[in-house]
């Protein structure tokens, strides 16, 4: 693995994420009144909010003020809930581990199904059961994720009354199907495709022909000689859904009450708990550019022709 | 056969444009389609199922949703179709500037685009859609900042790979200026790329504006938007699934279209481009 390569891409990550504090600092600005009592709050002790401006510096310039923001986000501070006057830091890693655990759960469905169904596609492609999966794959992408989620709630908790409806307790095994399946779907159906065209370029390569002709079994061939070569941009994509799963986290996580950080940004939503929205959207954001920069640097150990070339 | 899959693609797109044509009529004209008021409050018929008297059905309040539906059209289509073409036109000023001019101008507006890329688009149009106030104007504002910058990295590119030709030279060779060769030599070459993105990128834009107005940050009620028509009714759904099952399928319908729209058409002009 080229050490240029990794050092380089991992240190543009440092001026990625000053932009985002930078675009958190300034939609913190924008709240109406002191920046101190938009993380604090005004019903804060007044010991809190006498900390928080001291950090701000009462009427210093905003490049000083941004730097006080700073100091306060290294110190893991990211405000209190206007609503409980819990330290939002502290609810964030109590909330992480729950969404983490969901998003896991979807990226398995979405790997599974959408490999499968692409490589299906690929085999059988310009039949009958390409045509179907192809429309099928587009409609489920048009779905919005919160009605295709109250779609399956209805259907799997209200008629056939198979599942719960909402929930987490404690993570049960039957209360992630539906929310994972939701925050899946999408994600499989756009992997379906790009495994299907990525499948249809291998097995378009010479190589697999002289499988063929030497006889292997036509199982073999594609399992073993066309899929493990069409997988790295399916890999990709994979990583990259990780970090949207943040983005379909949000409504899932509302529809189905699941105790992730998605449901508590929603609830800092409704209730205007800018402490606690800001706190969300810093950390997904940060969360974001770590999974990217985990994609690129897996990419660059599977494709040699990466980690040479310059970075355009 | 190349022949025969040209015209083919060209019916399709036809046939799907006249799809999207009548969409934007149907919310369009809503007024005049619609068969009932979308806010008239008419209790005898509370919670009907569909029949031949409300297609759609009726809500809590007995108001009818097909015509509900029609009038949500209105606001969510203007939303996402406004949104595309402003972030459209920051996206190409941005991107043809930073791809034409290079040095030091495209570092900084390529780190700035990175930047805006680096969120998760859904949770900056929250954060911002939080702190300002609601309405339609900040609800495009909200999705043009979650939304620009892809336009400016796809049309960077496009910069990139256009500044290598030869009429490029040729018209700086004549002693144009570069902002003159850009509005007149770069962006002409854009637009049919420009049509692309755009008519694949209406259905994310209306997905974003449907999820702002279910979390209640776009359009504010009694104004019936497809999102917060299915967040106001969803707790209702195990008695009358019907009130969730329509505004849903508009945006679903609304979309496939776009979506279905953008990708023959972006087959017709090129495949080999990043998207």
């Amino acid at each position: 693995m080229n050490v240029y390569y990794t050092v380089q891409r991992t240190l543009m990550v440092v001026p990625t994420i000053m932009g985002i504090t930078m675009i958190t600092f300034f939609l913190l600005k924008a709240l109406p009144g002191d920046p101190a009592y938009g993380l604090a709050g005004e019903r804060a002790d007044a010991e809190v909010i006498a900390r928080f401006s001291q950090e701000f510096g009462n009427n210093a310039s905003v490049a000083a003020q941004y730097v006080g923001y700073l100091k306060l986000l290294v110190r893991g501070e990211f405000g209190h809930s206007y609503y409980t006057n819990r330290r939002v830091a502290e609810d964030l890693a109590e909330k992480l581990p729950r969404t983490f655990q969901l998003a896991c759960a979807a990226l398995c469905v979405a790997a599974g199904c959408g490999i499968g169904i692409g490589v299906v596609m690929a085999v059988f492609r310009g039949r009958l059961i390409d045509r179907c999966c192809l429309m099928l794959t587009a409609t489920f992408i048009a779905m919005p994720v919160f009605w295709l989620g109250l779609l399956l709630m209805y259907v799997f908790c209200f008629v056939l009354k198979l599942l719960p409806p909402a929930g987490s307790d404690g993570g049960r095994l039957m209360f992630l199907v539906l929310p994972a399946s939701t925050l899946g779907v999408h994600a499989a159906a756009s992997l379906a495709r790009i495994t299907r065209a990525s499948m249809i370029d291998v097995l378009a390569q010479p190589y697999i022909t002289t499988a063929r002709a030497k006889g292997l079994p036509a199982a073999g061939v594609i399992l073993r000689h066309a899929l493990k070569n069409a997988l790295i941009p399916v890999i990709t994509m994979i990583g990259l859904d990780f970090g949207s799963f943040l983005n379909g986290a949000v409504l899932t996580e509302t529809i189905f009450g699941w105790d992730g950080i998605g449901r508590y940004a929603v609830e800092g939503v409704f209730r205007r708990d800018y402490p606690v929205v800001l706190g969300c959207v810093l950390i997904g954001a940060v969360l974001f550019v770590v999974v990217n920069l985990v994609v690129d640097l897996t990419y660059a150990l599977c494709d040699p022709r990466i980690r040479h070339s310059k970075k355009m | 056969m190349r022949t025969f899959n040209k015209v083919r693609a060209l019916l399709l797109c036809k046939i799907l444009g006249t799809g999207i044509i009548l969409v934007l009529l149907c919310a369009a004209a809503a007024p005049l389609l619609a068969p009932y008021d979308p806010v008239a409050v008419d209790l005898d018929c509370v919670k009907q199922p569909p029949s031949t008297r409300h297609l759609m059905g009726t809500d809590t309040l007995g108001r009818d949703i097909l015509s509900r539906v029609l009038y949500a059209g209105r606001t969510s289509l203007a939303i996402g179709l406004s949104a595309t073409v402003v972030s459209l036109g920051i996206g190409l000023c941005i991107g043809l500037i930073s791809g034409y001019c290079g040095g030091a101008l495209d570092a900084a507006l390529s780190m700035t685009i990175d930047l805006f890329l680096a969120f998760p688009s859904l949770l900056l149009a929250i954060a911002v859609a939080v702190v300002l106030p609601p309405g339609i104007g900040a609800t495009v504002f909200a999705l043009c900042i979650a939304g620009w910058a892809s336009f400016a990295r796809l049309f960077r590119g496009v910069a990139l790979s256009l500044k290598e030709e030869q009429f490029i030279d040729a018209a700086r060779a004549v002693g144009c200026s570069s902002m003159r060769i850009i509005a007149v030599h770069v962006l002409p070459n854009c637009i049919s790329i420009a049509l692309v993105a755009a008519s694949l990128k209406i259905g994310s834009f209306i997905f974003a504006e449907a999820a702002l107005s279910f979390l209640g940050l776009g359009i504010q009620p009694p104004t019936p938007a497809w999102g917060s028509m299915i967040s106001l009714y969803r707790g209702f759904l195990p008695s009358a699934p019907w009130m969730v099952i329509f505004p849903g399928c508009a945006i679903a319908g609304t979309v496939l279209l776009f979506n279905i729209f953008g990708e023959v058409l972006r087959d017709m002009i090129d495949n080999r481009m990043q998207w």
